[in-house]
């Protein structure tokens, strides 16, 4: 922070938070901490800090005017990061592997970085399907293709304006306007038979993600493991033996599949459309296969 | 070592009067070219101050390891009572670097990665420490994106330390978990899955670990640089047909238009979408399982007849 604060001066305790994207509480905690540190117990030892008037100037940084070195977390974060880049099309980030390349092995000269942190590369197949979307998002034009939605288990052609692509642990994405449905992110390898259309990419609804519903589920606690696959916004323990949960859904299909997959009993507390929806979903399901007496 | 000892050896850097002394500490061993000895430091860090000199030594000797592990290195004694530790600020420092705008822009994206991450705090730092040393950027593109709920900085101190790492895991398909404790060689990524290797000291031999099936977090033991990193071939400790050693052949009906995933598995005729019954191999069969029942009825197995029990009690077992 000291560092950073010696170059920043006068900015105000709001900014501070902002930046290291904290409360405003703990920034004026943090500020109040450093004025007491030092070398010693005599004011001139002492980091000169003034925060007062909501605006801070550190007046005396005690030497401290660079950052120390990264730590192990830090050096794998910046690692794991250029090494993502590094293993995606330049359409989609701009620069060139090797520009990523070069500039790791300049840092990592510098830098103590930590071994035995990499980013394995995949025989990504896409790469065509990356260059077709990009060129649509650069011209604006929209896009067809075949979507295998595995959730769902179907395949159906869609017809959409793209806006962006990225990746996500190495799963790239492309974030479109399927017009009359809303914004939808569709992963690339789930994509066939794309072709970019003459028509103009419209954007008549504000980019927004794809909807989402908190749904409140009891689980096991024997079984809890199967939250790995949800986004969990909150948990707690019902009983010794049930964790409550809710978690954000946005296609009761899918979490049908889950709930199926792990063939354990979740139970949906709400909210009530999509436990009813839930149920009709696994009794097909159970159609498949005959009950058997023994059957948990 | 409990957790409340690991606790103890590694207090939460959240605590307001660890990072103070820590900070002064750190304060103390630069300012001086000469260093200070025990007796000085204890003197003027006002946490050591209220110890008793067997306590001092323990919480001196424990700062010295946090340091440590975040890079800032404390010379060490060559057994005079009188040593006077110091911290070089030049080597503690990041140095001084020049980047072009592209390259700034470059190591800008690489910290937007952790956004969505329980490490997104380093993340702030890691962008702080270069903003400082320079990189000034306002690329907002956030194209590459990781996504990962464990906490991995006890996992790269284990790393970057080569301390034990210790864990439990459930293998997959399995409830129970079962105690490891690993020499960490190395953490990987590879298909939006993250991976631990290196040798499980308790099975004396090499292993790779599924991150997302460690229950309960970490905790670090044993000294620091206690063993040695052997090189590995991932690719070939990743390969699915290295991590389960058993398979089977399973007959499927799929209905006309299900069953993508496994006919792309079998290899069809993508244009070919009618209701078929295909044989194929289960090469993950723990996964494949589980997928199998969440596809009914799209997808139905017909054969063997051990596998069609255990699907069809996946399906009537959920929700019950």
């Amino acid at each position: 922070m000291v560092p950073w604060l010696s170059q920043h001066q006068g900015i105000s305790h709001q900014e501070v938070a902002d930046h290291f994207e904290i409360t405003l509480e703990q920034t004026i905690q943090d500020l109040m901490l450093l004025s007491v540190t030092g070398v010693g117990q005599y004011a001139n030892q002492q980091f000169d800090v003034d925060y007062t008037g909501n605006k801070v100037r550190i007046n005396d940084p005690l030497g401290l005017d660079k950052p120390f070195s990264l730590d192990s977390t830090e050096a794998a974060c910046l690692l794991l990061g250029l090494d993502s880049l590094a293993q995606l099309p330049v359409q989609v980030t701009g620069f060139e592997s090797e520009e990523i390349e070069n500039l790791r092995n300049r840092i990592a000269k510098a830098v103590p970085l930590s071994e035995g942190v990499e980013v394995l590369p995949e025989e990504l197949q896409e790469s065509e399907i990356h260059s077709l979307i990009a060129n649509a998002i650069a011209e604006q034009k929209q896009i067809s293709f075949d979507y295998w939605n595995d959730g769902r288990d179907d395949v159906i052609r869609r017809t959409v304006s793209p806006s962006r692509l990225y990746t996500i642990n190495q799963k790239s994405r492309v974030d479109a306007l399927e017009h009359g449905k809303g914004w939808r992110s569709f992963r690339l390898e789930n994509i066939d038979s794309l072709v970019v259309e003459k028509t103009d990419a419209v954007f008549d609804l504000p980019y927004e993600p794809m909807k989402t519903t908190e749904v409140e589920i009891e689980v096991p606690v024997a079984h809890m493991h199967v939250l790995e696959n949800f986004t969990v916004v909150k948990r707690r323990k019902a009983t010794k033996t049930l964790v409550v949960a809710t978690v954000r859904v946005n296609d009761p299909r899918w979490l049908s599949r889950q709930i199926l997959a792990t063939g354990c009993a979740i139970k949906i507390l709400s909210p009530n459309e999509i436990s009813i929806k839930v149920d009709d979903y696994i009794s097909q399901a159970r159609s498949a296969y005959p009950k058997k007496n023994n059957s948990k | 070592m409990t957790y409340e000892e690991e606790l103890e050896e590694f207090p939460p850097l959240g605590d307001d009067f660890v990072t103070e002394r820590l900070v002064n500490l750190v304060m103390l061993l630069t300012s001086s070219r000469f260093g200070f000895t025990k007796s000085e430091i204890a003197a003027r860090v006002p946490g050591y101050s209220t110890e008793s000199p067997a306590a001092m030594e323990r919480m001196f000797e424990r700062d010295k390891r946090i340091l440590a592990v975040n890079n800032i290195v404390v010379s060490e004694p060559d057994g005079d009572e009188d040593y006077r530790y110091k911290i070089v600020l030049n080597t503690a420092t990041l140095p001084e670097m020049t980047f072009s705008k592209k390259e700034q822009a470059i190591l800008r994206a690489a910290t937007l990665a952790w956004d969505n991450t329980s490490q997104k705090a380093d993340a702030i730092l890691l962008r702080t420490k270069l903003e400082t040393i320079g990189v000034h950027s306002d690329y907002s593109n956030n194209v590459a994106k990781f996504e990962i709920p464990i906490d991995l900085e006890t996992v790269f101190s284990a790393l970057s330390d080569r301390r034990v790492l210790n864990f439990e895991y459930r293998r997959p398909g399995q409830e129970d978990t079962t105690k490891r404790s690993l020499e960490i060689w190395g953490v990987a990524v590879r298909s939006g899955s993250w991976f631990i290797y290196g040798k499980d000291r308790i099975r004396d031999a090499v292993r790779i670990f599924n991150l997302f099936r460690v229950s309960g977090g970490f905790t670090i033991s044993g000294e620091q640089n206690s063993y040695e990193i052997e090189e590995v071939d991932l690719n070939e400790l990743l390969d699915p047909s290295n991590r389960d050693d058993f398979s089977y052949e399973v007959e499927l009906f799929l209905e006309s238009g299900k069953g993508e995933y496994w006919r792309d598995l079998a290899k069809l005729d993508e244009s070919n979408s009618k209701s078929c019954t295909i044989k194929l191999m289960l090469s993950n069969p723990s996964e494949q399982l589980a997928r199998l029942a969440a596809d009914a009825p799209g997808v139905v197995v017909k054969a063997p007849k051990d596998v069609v029990e255990i699907v069809s009690d996946l399906v009537w077992g959920a929700n019950e």
